[in-house]
């Protein structure tokens, strides 16, 4: 069954065929969420919520319209409002996780040349960490732009859609967001900006 | 230390970097560089904003979605039916343009309709009207006698003020000059 019968079928009140899609589409919702709430278990929350969120208004999605681009764009709302609600208890519980002297120790995982799941796992987390902190410094529409497009590796006109906005737009938000991050990565997180660290 | 990096993406890291690349070109290295340590080293000293794409999909334990789909469900058939469904007309780009040529036309009806069923009518329109003109005393009060005598003054008589005229100089250069004494005027 392809998705617009999906969608239809949804819109109907049938919950089957609801899951179905659920099931297609979850994944992206969470990353999205993920990346931009930056723990996993609040992506999750996020996700169902996102999907209740769709549940409720489905039936007034026009058929045939960018369907994808709609769903996003609840998820990025959810996931910014959810941001803006747990901040302060986000920012408490990231203080706590980083360990004393952690900006001059070597990053974990690949940085000794062994690789390992768990070494993986952890660099990954850490880099998380890192972006939870410095893309607070974006702008909301920087961010979004920014997971969006170059970590959630959707294109310019995927990211406008989603964003309501125009192309030149989003690549504007995006070259803001790289030259932020650049510049506070080589200030705060040299390590993770020389060769060999990746 | 330069990096070894893939063949086939080499020439284009140096465009990556600097913006340069079509959005096409660009899309492809940024997919690459997310799947390739090598290649992302590469461009790390020049752009450290490459870090992030690790964060592309990582893999997810395989009872990461266990009991979603069960909560999800019990949440959603305690919701019902979608609603909204009859709401899906005012979505549609024709009803949208008609509504905005709509809308405007509908407010003028319900102001002009307003204007006209309220009690009492129409507002009345003003009309113009000749006022009388009232009926002027001339009056003079003192008469000049000879050359070095003062000027003539005369009292006008009016309805609201009295108005005083005298003349001064003589010949085709007479200059008038009026004195109005008016209760009603505060000073």
């Amino acid at each position: 069954m392809d998705e617009q019968d999906l969608i239809r079928l949804a819109a109907a009140g049938d919950l089957e065929a609801f899951e179905r899609l659920v099931e297609r589409k979850r994944e992206r919702v969470f990353w999205i969420a993920c990346h931009i709430v930056g723990d996993r278990e609040l992506a999750r929350d996020v996700t169902q919520e996102v999907f209740l969120r769709l549940y409720r208004v489905i039936g007034r999605f026009r058929s045939g319209g960018p369907f994808d681009a709609w769903l996003h764009r609840i998820s990025t709302n959810l996931s910014i409002d959810l941001l803006r609600r747990e901040r302060p208890h986000r920012d408490t519980a990231a203080l706590e996780d980083i360990p004393e002297g952690s900006a001059d120790a070597p990053p974990p995982g690949r940085a000794g040349g062994q690789e390992s799941p768990a070494g993986d796992a952890l660099r990954r987390r850490e880099i998380r960490r890192i972006f939870a902190d410095l893309s607070s410094l974006l702008s909301r529409k920087q961010r979004l732009a920014f997971v969006l497009r170059e970590i959630e590796g959707l294109s310019t006109g995927e990211v406008a859609a989603i964003m309501q906005t125009r192309e030149s737009t989003v690549r504007n938000h995006v070259l803001q967001a790289r030259r932020i991050l650049q510049e506070e990565l080589r200030r705060r997180y040299p390590e993770y900006c020389r060769p060999g660290r990746t | 230390m330069r990096q070894t990096s893939c063949p086939e993406v080499e020439p284009l890291l140096s465009s990556f970097v600097s913006g340069a690349l079509p959005e096409a070109a660009e899309r492809q290295v940024r997919d690459h560089l997310a799947g390739c340590a090598a290649c992302r080293a590469a461009v790390l000293e020049r752009d450290p904003s490459v870090l992030f794409l690790e964060l592309r999909r990582e893999p997810l334990p395989a009872d990461f979605w266990a009991g979603f789909q069960t909560r999800l469900r019990a949440r959603l058939e305690a919701e019902g039916r979608p609603r909204g469904s009859w709401l899906a007309w005012a979505s549609d780009p024709g009803f949208r343009r008609l509504a905005y040529v709509a809308a405007p036309l509908a407010m003028v009806l319900l102001i002009g309709t307003l204007i006209l069923v309220r009690p009492g009518g129409p507002v009345p329109v003003p009309v113009a009207e000749r006022m009388p003109v009232p009926a002027f005393d001339l009056k003079t009060l003192s008469a000049p006698s000879g050359p070095d005598a003062p000027p003539a003054l005369e009292e006008v008589g009016s309805p609201s003020a009295r108005v005083y005229r005298f003349t001064v100089g003589s010949g085709g250069d007479e200059t008038p000059i009026y004195f109005v004494v008016d209760s009603s005027i505060d000073i």
